[in-house]
């Protein structure tokens, strides 16, 4: 291996060498064209060495249980007894035959739409105060962090009732100044309205994406600015935002991916019902009702397999679109 | 940790290659029993909290003392996620060798051919049911074959805040009590506390509760056929709710809503003096909470009794087990053995076998006494045990609830729910 | 003229300094009120896991009275088998996890980010494609697979994906990272004759602490936190994680025990805090504080 980097070295370290070399027509000695030809191969072996471990997890562990599912959508499978063909039959009963199924669709865009961009916009407002030279800034960063730590524990179900129950801390507030609550997580006008909050308030991930990416940005490049007399509202339009973009670009991506395929706060607030009527009831919610709780993995399949065009086109817009507005260095 | 049995790479293109077919395989057992000198590993899995754990290892502990040859792996849980560990395993050809179920799941597993048939067992002298009321035994029947023991028996109960009742000067119900005197009584609570409190949770989406009400109208909820009540019956339980919130009596909906799933967490909250739960939580719920409560049947039951000797959950044997003999006798000792029964206790219910109640209710403190005593009313003053519902029934309890919502929130009216339930309960049954 | 404007900017420094702290003290005040909202909840937690039974339910006020300690002991037995054992096994799998994840990750998304290579955009739109399906239609598969293997009751099915870049999430993070980093300095690198892994462990990976600090964090996190994947694959308590050992204390048809599960809910956010804690100093050095010049 170091034979072959030092070979490389060795042919490409003086580009006027090879120059001189190639001015003086085919080599006398034969060894170099072969190293040549054979670091130009390596060149070309480099990547998938870079990305055997990708590979062999893709081609394993990832993509043969993704054809399974693929397989198992067109069939009545119980888990308990062998899958039976039924060809499109689950696809054709989603959109004609399953209203609940229309619910959870419209409950998670309505989900996605609003949470996401709350999320975020809020995520990178405190990444960008956190990122100022204010002191025990690193303690603020780590309570911030600490919802996320929680967020997705079964201690949650409890905590957002003592938030959001009808004995909840939002109602004796509402007590103090004199106004007659309800049980928010109860009432299916404000229930998914608290799950959109807890999605907000779990903001760590995308707030740590953004600050390490606040880091990256060349210090220079302010000091540029700052000479060339360019206002603080400036330097955040034409430096941090473009220079911040494809980490946005990421986490918008991630987090519509993430919300798309909510589960875990709907299934412990409502205890796994998506209630009341419905208002919780997530797409992967109802998929895991229908899979685990009613035994249909056929017809849960299916339904995965339509979120997944579903995530895919949205993906592929978000990738499209942001050709306009996300700046790359390479 | 990191023990692995025969690693081998190459499996993995072949299993990939023929994951498709496997799933076809996955249902088949091996019925081999192996050599009987060779020890024999089992595997049990149960769902519960760590009390729980704690009796049921002792027990396992006692078991194989007495069982040299036999260890038991404890692979428990808490419930949530539980059903779904368990249909993976099975899927994966890894199913536990004894498995504790929940009733409402049981003929899924059993109508599938995935348990063993412990009359077989019973036959071949692994297995006693002396003691074992038949009507009982006949609920664990499916397809002709004894799926299951119950792991537990209980009953309906009703619990009130006494300590809350005295504040407002409103008496408790005792035995004998109505569903009108129910329906006047969470009226005068809710008038007595200026509305901060209901008399009762709004139990109409509770489909345990309306079993009670069928029974006492001659109908069944749900039988071998399906459905088993009369639309008529349905509406005069919806409407009864509906004349309870309209009177203040019963919870508001979004507060029914957030105690769905645990209503007695409503009484524990003060936010409902009265509501329905099984004898077998009595104990732990009045451990949650200061007030005083005191448990009572259903109401409605002096006449034609609802109430019956429940089955609480169920102990099966899997198909896929290698070792169904040595499960049997693991089963055998856990619901039959006396001393088995004296380290679990009441955790699980009361035994179903009677000859082992009372070592298994020794020690029990007042709560445990009055919630036996409850039970033992029953067993003399009850109806008959239902028999299984088909596949499917675990939907239809669900949808059960789902429409009921509908009619507190007012997006339904009664009349309609009840034709709308009916119908798509039958398609899900069908 | 010279002094004048040295004088000028030393005013105009001290009161841009006045004024910074003034604003400084209401950012404190903003972040600290701020701070109560957010951690109000886990303020109630706190609170919660000194309470006796008959009183984290029936009460409202989150400060325990009378303080007891029996959650703890109760939840420390971990059902008998001991919840330090549970934080054993979590730490070994979350720790085992972070270097998988930092190894494979870090160098798919090299590959993705950086060099030219046949298939690159299709494997790159099989890698996001990856994070499309809902993970639960592929427990079985993958269970199936692992049960094949013998896997199953080991920390295998946890750790050994991790090792081979399969989530993608940070595949993907990996990628955006890099695509931020100014390409000049590759071409520096490879003008000085390094070749592709030169490059990648001088040049850019000194360059992508702030990445790998989070990719660490986050998979430390998420492994711990992880509850459906051990479930199905750990079959002896002696090997749960946390997580289901926080699990068996809850029994949603009957009884839980609230106050252990929230004694023991405390005690493992240490870890996981003091993972947090330690791995956001790598977040703050970047670009920025190596003071790299263009």
């Amino acid at each position: 291996m170091t034979a072959l980097t030092d070979s490389i070295d060795a042919e490409t370290s003086s580009p006027e060498r090879a120059d001189e070399r190639r001015g003086r027509g085919p080599d006398p000695r034969p060894r170099k064209p072969a190293s040549l030809r054979r670091a130009i191969l390596a060149e070309k072996i480099a990547p998938y060495t870079f990305l055997a471990p990708w590979l062999i997890g893709f081609f394993v562990i990832t993509l043969g249980p993704m054809l399974v599912s693929l397989y198992l959508s067109f069939t009545d499978f119980s888990m308990l007894a062998p899958p039976e063909w039924v060809g499109v039959d689950n696809y054709v009963k989603l959109f004609t035959n399953d209203p609940k199924y229309l619910d959870s669709v419209r409950v998670t865009l309505i989900y996605v739409l609003v949470s996401v961009p709350l999320q975020l916009a809020f995520a990178l407002l405190v990444a960008l105060v956190l990122n100022r030279g204010l002191r025990g800034l690193s303690l603020y960063r780590s309570i911030y962090y600490l919802p996320s730590l929680i967020g997705a524990s079964v201690a949650i179900a409890v905590l957002w009732r003592q938030m959001f129950g009808s004995n909840g801390l939002i109602n004796q507030v509402l007590d103090f100044f004199g106004i007659q609550g309800m049980s928010w997580i109860g009432n299916p006008e404000t229930a998914l309205g608290t799950l959109i909050i807890l999605n907000v308030w779990t903001f760590g991930s995308p707030m740590v994406i953004f600050l390490a990416a606040l880091r990256q940005i060349p210090e220079y490049l302010y000091e540029a600015a700052a000479v060339d007399g360019i206002s603080r509202v400036g330097a955040f339009r034409h430096i941090t935002l473009p220079m911040l973009s494809p980490v946005v670009l990421f986490n918008l991506i991630l987090q519509m991916i993430g919300a798309f395929q909510a589960f875990t706060p709907a299934f412990v607030v409502s205890g796994g019902t998506g209630g009341p009527v419905n208002s919780t009831l997530f797409y992967t919610l109802y998929l895991y009702q229908r899979g685990f709780t009613g035994f249909q993995m056929g017809y849960a399949s299916a339904m995965a397999w339509i979120l997944f065009l579903g995530i895919a086109l949205v993906t592929a817009f978000n990738f499209w679109f942001s050709k306009y507005w996300v700046h790359y260095d390479d | 940790m990191f023990t692995q049995r025969n690693r081998n790479g190459l499996k993995v293109a072949a299993i990939l290659a023929g994951s498709a077919a496997a799933l076809s395989l996955a249902g088949c057992a091996s019925g081999d029993t192996g050599d009987s000198d060779e020890p024999i590993e089992l595997r049990m899995t149960w769902w519960g909290d760590d009390s729980r754990h704690e009796v049921t290892n002792a027990a396992l502990d006692r078991f194989e003392e007495l069982n040299p040859g036999i260890t038991v792996v404890r692979d428990f849980s808490g419930f949530d996620g539980y059903l779904d560990k368990i249909t993976t395993q099975y899927t994966g050809g890894n199913s536990p060798d004894v498995i504790q179920l929940y009733n409402e799941v049981l003929v899924e597993f059993a109508s599938r051919g995935q348990l063993v048939d412990l009359g077989e067992q019973v036959d071949a002298g692994n297995l006693s049911l002396d003691g074992w009321p038949e009507d009982l035994l006949e609920v664990s029947t499916i397809d002709g074959a004894l799926s299951a023991l119950p792991f537990g028996l209980s009953t309906h109960g009703f619990i009130f805040d006494n300590t809350a009742l005295e504040d407002l000067g409103v008496e408790p119900l005792t035995e004998g009590y109505t569903w009108d005197d129910l329906a006047d009584f969470a009226a005068d609570v809710s008038e007595a506390s200026d509305g901060s409190l209901a008399g009762v949770t709004d139990l109409s989406g509770g489909y345990q509760v309306f079993e009670v009400w069928a029974k006492q109208h001659g109908e069944e909820f749900l039988d071998a056929d399906g459905i088993g009540f009369s639309a008529s019956t349905l509406e005069s339980f919806w409407d009864y709710w509906a004349e309870l919130r309209e009177s203040g009596g019963a919870t508001a909906p979004d507060v029914t809503s957030e105690y769905q799933a645990t209503p007695y967490d409503a009484v524990i909250a003060g936010v409902a003096a009265s509501t329905f739960l099984f004898t077998n939580q009595y104990d732990g719920v009045q451990e949650r909470t200061p007030n005083v409560l005191s448990l009572e049947r259903m109401p409605g039951e002096a006449g034609q009794p609802g109430q019956y000797l429940r089955t609480a959950m169920n102990l099966t044997v899997s198909a896929q087990s290698e070792h169904p003999e040595a499960a049997a006798k693991l089963v055998d000792f856990l619901v039959n053995n006396e001393e088995a029964n004296s380290i679990l206790g009441l955790n699980r219910g009361f035994p179903a076998n009677a000859n082992v109640i009372d070592a298994a209710s020794e020690g029990a403190n007042e709560n445990v006494q009055r919630a036996i005593a409850i039970f033992e009313s029953v067993r003399e003053h009850g109806s008959p045990a239902p028999v299984p519902a088909p596949a499917g029934s675990g939907t239809v309890n669900a949808l059960f609830q789902e429409v009921a919502q509908q009619v507190q929130f007012g997006q339904l009216s009664v009349a309609d729910a009840v034709e709308q339930f009916m119908s798509q309960a039958a398609s899900e049954l069908g | 003229m010279t002094t004048e404007t040295f004088d000028q900017k030393t005013v105009a420094m001290s009161v841009g300094r006045k004024k910074s702290r003034v604003r400084d003290g209401f950012s404190h005040a903003l972040l600290i009120a701020f701070g109560f909202v957010m951690l109000y909840p886990v303020i109630w937690m706190l609170g919660a896991s000194f309470k006796d039974s008959a009183h984290i339910f029936s009460e409202v006020s989150p400060i325990p009275n009378p303080v007891i300690l029996d959650n703890y002991a109760r939840g420390w037995e971990g059902a008998g088998v001991g919840f330090g054992t549970f934080i054993l096994n979590s730490t070994i799998v979350a720790g085992l996890s972070v270097i998988g994840n930092l190894v494979a990750c870090v160098l798919a998304g090299y590959a993705f980010a950086r060099l030219r290579f046949r298939g690159r955009k299709l494997f790159f739109a099989c890698m996001m494609a990856t994070l499309m399906l809902p993970h639960h239609v592929l427990l079985i598969p993958q269970y199936m697979l692992f049960a094949g293997l013998d896997w199953v009751n080991t920390f295998l099915p946890l750790v050994v994906p991790k090792f081979l870049a399969v989530d993608a999430f940070f595949v993907f993070l990996m990628v955006q990272f890099l695509r931020g980093i100014p390409t000049e300095l590759d071409q520096a690198a490879k003008i000085d004759g390094a070749g592709p892994w030169k490059t990648f462990w001088f040049v850019i990976l000194p360059l992508l602490k702030p990445a790998l600090a989070t990719t660490a964090i986050f998979t430390f996190i998420w492994t711990w936190n992880d509850f459906l994947s051990p479930m199905i694959y750990l079959q002896d308590p002696r090997s749960y994680t946390v997580p289901l050992g926080l699990n068996s204390f809850l029994d949603a048809s009957g009884d839980s025990a609230w106050g252990a599960m929230f004694a023991m809910a405390v005690i493992s956010l240490g870890p996981l805090f003091g993972f947090f804690l330690v791995g956001q100093k790598y977040l703050t050095t970047g670009i920025a504080t190596t003071g790299l010049k263009g």
